[in-house]
């Protein structure tokens, strides 16, 4: 199997093809905001392909870990010790997209849980929130710039 | 692509049977600016004369963005047509089947202007605050006219709550729905459930209320189009749709002066300052367009399972990580707010 030159690279020389020789020849409005969305669509695709195992992996494991101590402090967090068993009951057999991103969204399931059992006081409420920011860090890093197209 | 050349005949052969005389359909124009609807421009010539029209008609099925009903949008609009009291442009005839026209459709006027979000983006800050304000105006004059005009097909909720209730639930139901858990989605819900605003009097609420769906005419007056999602409900519901939307496609109009949007808005409906304000309205930026965004979800979706095949869908995947950031400012924002005003109160107690 072929990595170099890696699949973000490839992506990048796609999009120099498109911007370079195909956009400035397309006179279409409709064709026109379509190259601009495919555009956009590759830029996040290159940087998924780069990072999106290992994030969802670290996340979900993450995600464990916090609600491993939910359980043990908050006993009314009966959503979180469900989800987070279902999520026990699923271990990483692989690093095949399938099987990871079904993992992550048992973790995604779990946090959601925990905003809806953890009291807004509890002191386990800071590391939720900063749970909550990683993933975002991680959806603005793959999202990049994004002003919607085609709108005037 | 829209094959303009069946859409010309099948328009040709609509119009003479509405008109009971021959019409020449011609100039077709597909207009951009919204992801659900084809919209095409055209003059309509008869014996009396010519004038120019839009059509907006559902894409085939496979190529939808999103879902919704041209029945009800042309009951909503022949109704709004007959009062006279809402800006918009006249429905003249409407195929809710779709048996005539090939898809479900309606003709509106033409409204020969420039959309409203093109032309903040070409203005001096004189003249966005002067816009802004005429927006405020414009709309307040929507939500005033809107309840009396408003057909009675329209399910009205029993109380604010229960409309409210509506939301949050709406919310959850959309994060239910999609093939994935979004901790996002379920963080939020439970935000707004804790922190609802005073209640506001229901009323008419376009629904889709932004910049891009408002119209120059040649007047300089503002007429609101796309009235696919208009319901029975909070108006600052809009107010908060139209903040959410200009932050995608900026300038935000309110955010020239936020009071001042709300003062003059207030001045035109008679809601108190105490009911309509930046934060209440932020509020609703947070809470507003879970149809919209539920339907824009159903798409995206829908790529995910093989359904649909929309470039449109597949780039709108971004638009989720972008409305999270926003909820998080937005959030952290008013309970900051929150916050200073507590803190106020404590040291002049």
């Amino acid at each position: 199997m072929m990595t170099q030159p890696s699949t973000a690279r490839i992506l990048d020389v796609v999009r120099q093809e498109l911007a370079e020789n195909v956009m400035p020849v397309t006179t279409d409005v409709q064709a026109q905001a379509s190259l601009q969305m495919i555009d956009h669509i590759l830029a996040t695709v290159a940087v998924r392909v780069e990072h999106e195992i290992a994030w969802m992996v670290e996340e979900g494991d993450a995600i464990g870990a916090l609600g491993d101590q939910i359980v043990t402090a908050e006993p009314q967090a009966t959503g979180v010790a469900t989800a987070l068993a279902a999520l026990r009951a699923a271990p990483l057999t692989s690093l095949h997209y399938d099987d990871v991103a079904a993992r992550y969204s048992l973790a995604g399931e779990v946090l959601s849980c925990a905003f809806e059992d953890v009291p807004t006081d509890a002191p386990l409420r800071a590391a939720l929130e900063a749970q909550l920011d990683q993933r975002m860090q991680h959806e603005v890093e793959i999202m990049g710039e994004f002003e919607l197209v085609a709108r005037t | 692509m829209v094959d303009l050349e069946s859409v010309r005949d099948r328009l040709g052969a609509f119009l003479q049977d509405q008109h009971g005389a021959p019409v020449e359909v011609a100039d077709l124009e597909v207009l951009t600016g919204g992801y659900s609807l084809v919209t095409v421009a055209f003059t309509a010539t008869t014996a009396e004369g010519s004038a120019r029209y839009v059509l907006r008609t559902d894409p085939p099925s496979d190529a939808a963005l999103t879902q919704s009903d041209r029945a009800q949008e042309a009951e909503v609009l022949a109704a709004l047509t007959d009062a006279g009291t809402v800006p918009m442009p006249r429905l003249r005839w409407s195929d809710p089947t779709g048996d005539a026209l090939g898809s479900p459709s309606l003709i509106l006027d033409f409204v020969d202007g420039p959309q409203l979000l093109a032309r903040l983006r070409e203005v001096d800050d004189a003249e966005l605050a002067s816009l802004a304000l005429q927006l405020a105006e414009t709309i307040g004059t929507v939500h005033v006219a809107g309840n009396a005009a408003a057909p009675p097909s329209l399910a009205r909720p029993t109380t604010w709550d229960d409309y409210v209730d509506g939301y949050i639930a709406g919310w959850r139901a959309v994060e239910r729905d999609y093939p994935e858990s979004d901790p996002f989605i379920r963080w939020v819900a439970d935000w707004l459930d804790g922190h609802r605003p005073p209640p506001a009097p229901l009323t008419l609420v376009h629904g889709e209320f932004q910049t891009g769906n408002v119209m120059l005419d040649s007047s300089g007056a503002m007429q609101v189009i796309d009235w696919e999602y208009a319901h029975i409900g909070d108006p600052r519901a809009d107010l908060g749709w139209m903040q959410n939307v200009a932050a995608f496609t900026p300038p935000d109009p309110m955010a020239v002066d936020p009071v001042g949007f709300c003062r003059r808005y207030c001045e035109v409906t008679g809601l108190d300052e105490d009911i309509v304000n930046p934060s209440t309205v932020a509020w609703f930026t947070v809470a507003a367009g879970y149809k919209s965004m539920g339907a824009l979800l159903q798409g995206i979706a829908a790529v995910a399972t093989g359904d649909n095949h929309l470039i449109t869908s597949a780039y709108l995947v971004s638009a989720m990580p972008f409305i999270h950031g926003l909820w998080r400012e937005t959030v952290h924002a008013l309970e900051a707010d929150a916050a200073a005003a507590r803190s106020t109160v404590e040291a002049a107690s």
